[in-house]
């Protein structure tokens, strides 16, 4: 049985070209990488795809990695920036972000892969896909991933003031967005009886 | 509720406030049963987004990654050897043209009395006419 390695080994053997260390690597990230992507795209076989799409490029740009952040953060920042591209792409295929708000939920609520998630991931999905991806993208990295404001401001590219600003819009318009489902009290069992 | 108030709620969560701002939003919260219903709405919202969308793509996620990544590699070796072999194959073709040309021009050349292109290419005063008479048409 190995051993579990830390971050610096296991790129060290990944360069090796040690494809079991990579697959540990990948096991080893990819609650973070998914917290991230389902938390911008919603969850789904797109998501998946950026998922995979995401270790595969960190794969290949590694030899390019000089550990001036954590792997965590470079990963993460690779992550965000195909959902900002897939986020891209989709609009200019439909556009989900609709006027009406009702209709922005309804969209998101009927998007397949959502029905058999518990009522509280549902709730935070419903919202975070409705809101604007410049504040869905400070709510993830800040709220979701745990990085501190400073953190998602050198992901970002960001200053921290408007890291600030945007999380404190950002929470505002989530809650306008689920306030009505809140209001509801089973704001998202609309398939129920 | 005052924006002002709201933004400094907001911030409260992020960052310390200095004592004067602490104190104003203390004050501010004593007051106000609204603001402080607030608080507690953002602070229900923050726990839920900490418990976060799911966090995993599903079991042998690892298997996928590896199985594209391996397939990717297999693809674009295959590519690759698909390149070279015609780069080796139109590289004799190539080399084999440019010796033939430069004949042709060296020939053309020691038949012309004048060094120019139209010499070169014995293109001179060839009308289509005199053209389509070569034997090569």
């Amino acid at each position: 049985m190995r051993t579990k390695l830390d971050d610096t080994s296991l790129i060290r053997k990944i360069l090796d070209g040690d494809k079991h260390a990579f697959k540990e690597f990948i096991e080893k990230y990819e609650s973070q990488v998914a917290a991230t992507v389902i938390g911008m795209l919603g969850p789904g076989p797109e998501a998946e795809d950026i998922g995979q799409e995401t270790f595969i490029r960190f794969y290949r740009a590694l030899s390019r990695f000089r550990g001036e952040s954590s792997v965590g953060t470079y990963v993460t920042r690779i992550a965000i920036n195909l959902c900002l591209n897939e986020i891209r792409r989709r609009g200019r295929r439909r556009t989900l972000y609709v006027s009406n708000g009702e209709e922005r939920l309804e969209a998101v609520a009927h998007k397949p892969g959502t029905e058999h998630q518990d009522e509280s991931s549902r709730l935070v999905n419903l919202g975070l896909q409705s809101l604007d991806p410049k504040f869905r993208t400070v709510i993830v990295l800040r709220l979701i991933d745990g990085y501190t404001t400073r953190e998602t401001a050198r992901i970002l590219k960001l200053p921290e003031g408007t890291v600030l600003s945007r999380l404190a819009r950002g929470q505002q318009k989530l809650k306008e967005i689920l306030a009505p489902l809140y209001k509801d009290e089973q704001p998202i069992s609309r398939d129920g009886p | 509720m005052i924006k002002k108030t709201l933004r400094l709620l907001y911030r409260s969560f992020e960052c310390r406030l200095s004592e004067r701002e602490q104190a104003s939003l203390e004050q501010a919260l004593e007051r106000s049963p609204e603001l402080r219903a607030e608080k507690e709405r953002i602070q229900l919202q923050r726990e839920m987004l900490s418990q976060g969308p799911a966090s995993s793509f599903g079991p042998a996620f690892a298997e996928r990654v590896m199985g594209r990544l391996d397939a990717a590699e297999t693809g674009s070796n295959g590519w690759e050897l698909f390149y070279t072999t015609l780069l080796m194959l139109f590289r004799r073709f190539a080399i084999a043209g440019a010796v033939a040309l430069l004949l042709l021009l060296s020939y053309n050349l020691r038949l012309g009395d004048k060094l120019s292109s139209e010499e070169i290419f014995f293109a001179s005063d060839a009308t289509h006419e005199e053209l389509k008479r070569l034997p090569l048409f």
